[in-house]
């Protein structure tokens, strides 16, 4: 699939795992100690919750080029991560904010979904880190 | 070898994280946050390469592109877009800018290192090329008037006349200083050419030695072929 694609949420929910662990294996490569990725998955956890809500509120305020900007901004953070559903969400919320004709019901749709999504990423991602310390 | 200097324009945390983890033992590696403080960076570290990202707290990658091809000091800086932007138009638009190279995050450390060696080398060849001397030994050399002079004991300056080919081989040498061309080189960087007669390139340079005068035995003939133009004795053939 190119990654320029903006898929529909049926699509990225079929097509994009919660976790890339071949990604995650990756980092752990640059440093078999774990602590780049304990440092990237302490930023990942801070730094995606803050942002979500972010965006709930631009939102709330209809502010929409912030709200698609907190979005692309927290997309590099999932994909460094291997959080390939969460990245894809967020690329369609980027992406959907500007358009002139928005659907309120399929973004506020996505919205939600972030929330679960990431809570499921990160599960999984300290899951990959303690088995590590196993 | 050398330890390339690198400016990283990049706000997201974690891109942060893995480029000083994956570039900072290998490179003189500076992070900017923002585009304020790119451009304080530069006030005191002029990088050898600059990794960008286009979308930036306090603007658009873009800008700080523009900003460095507006200063004669950065101006030959190559630039490689480190972006999650994947889209086609993006990348047309960074290359037809003037960019160097267009990586999409996430980024792999390996293609990573591998691009930046390789810009890195490139540029500064054409920077030293760009940057070559304006004068040899006690010959000026003006490429905008395509003209040389020798400097006289009195101060005077002796305006030498070359042709045109023979200016054009003095400026490959000049660009060249200290490095031995072979004859296919010579070839095709004066003639444009890749196979000539290496009588003729021989005449030439014969031709440019005389009239250098008392310069001209620095253009020293090397040993299985080629030229090289330098002060130094070492190598010396003729």
């Amino acid at each position: 699939m190119s990654d320029q694609t903006i898929y529909q949420i049926d699509q990225i929910l079929l097509s994009f795992p919660t976790l890339d662990e071949i990604k995650v294996q990756e980092v752990i490569s640059y440093d078999p100690s774990r602590e780049l990725l304990t440092e990237l998955i302490a930023i990942f956890d801070t730094e995606i919750a803050e942002k979500i809500k972010f965006i709930k509120t631009e939102y709330q305020e209809n502010h929409l080029n912030e709200l698609s900007h907190w979005a692309h901004r927290i997309r590099s953070t999932s994909l460094n991560l291997g959080a390939t559903r969460l990245s894809e969400i967020l690329k369609r919320i980027e992406y959907m904010a500007l358009e002139p004709d928005l659907i309120h019901t399929e973004i506020e749709f996505l919205i939600n979904a972030l929330e679960k999504e990431f809570s499921s990423a990160s599960s999984k991602l300290h899951t990959m880190l303690q088995a590590g310390d196993a | 070898m050398k330890k390339y200097k690198i400016l990283a324009v990049e706000d997201e945390a974690t891109t942060q994280v893995l480029l000083q983890r994956c570039l900072g033992l290998k490179y003189d590696l500076v992070i900017a946050a923002n585009l304020e403080r790119a451009k304080q960076t530069l006030e005191h570290f002029k990088p050898d390469l600059v990794l960008l990202d286009i979308y930036l707290p306090d603007g658009n990658g873009f800008d700080f592109f523009d900003y460095l091809k507006q200063d004669l000091n950065t101006h030959l800086i190559p630039v490689i877009f480190l972006t999650l932007e994947s889209g086609t138009q993006m990348k047309v638009k960074s290359f037809s800018a003037g960019a160097y190279d267009y990586i999409t995050k996430p980024f792999d450390q390996s293609e990573l290192i591998a691009r930046i060696d390789a810009h890195c080398a490139r540029s500064t060849e054409i920077i030293s090329a760009h940057y070559s001397p304006d004068t040899f030994d006690d010959l000026f050399f003006n490429r905008e008037a395509r003209q040389v002079y020798r400097q006289e004991k009195n101060g005077e300056k002796q305006f030498i006349s070359l042709s045109p080919m023979e200016f054009k081989l003095l400026e490959c040498f000049m660009t060249h200083l200290g490095k031995t061309l072979s004859r296919e080189q010579i070839a095709k960087e004066v003639w444009n050419r890749s196979h000539f007669q290496s009588r003729t390139i021989d005449r030439h340079i014969s031709s440019l030695r005389k009239k250098l005068g008392s310069t001209g035995h620095y253009l020293k003939t090397v040993s299985h072929g080629g030229y090289l133009l330098s002060l130094e004795s070492e190598g010396a053939g003729k």
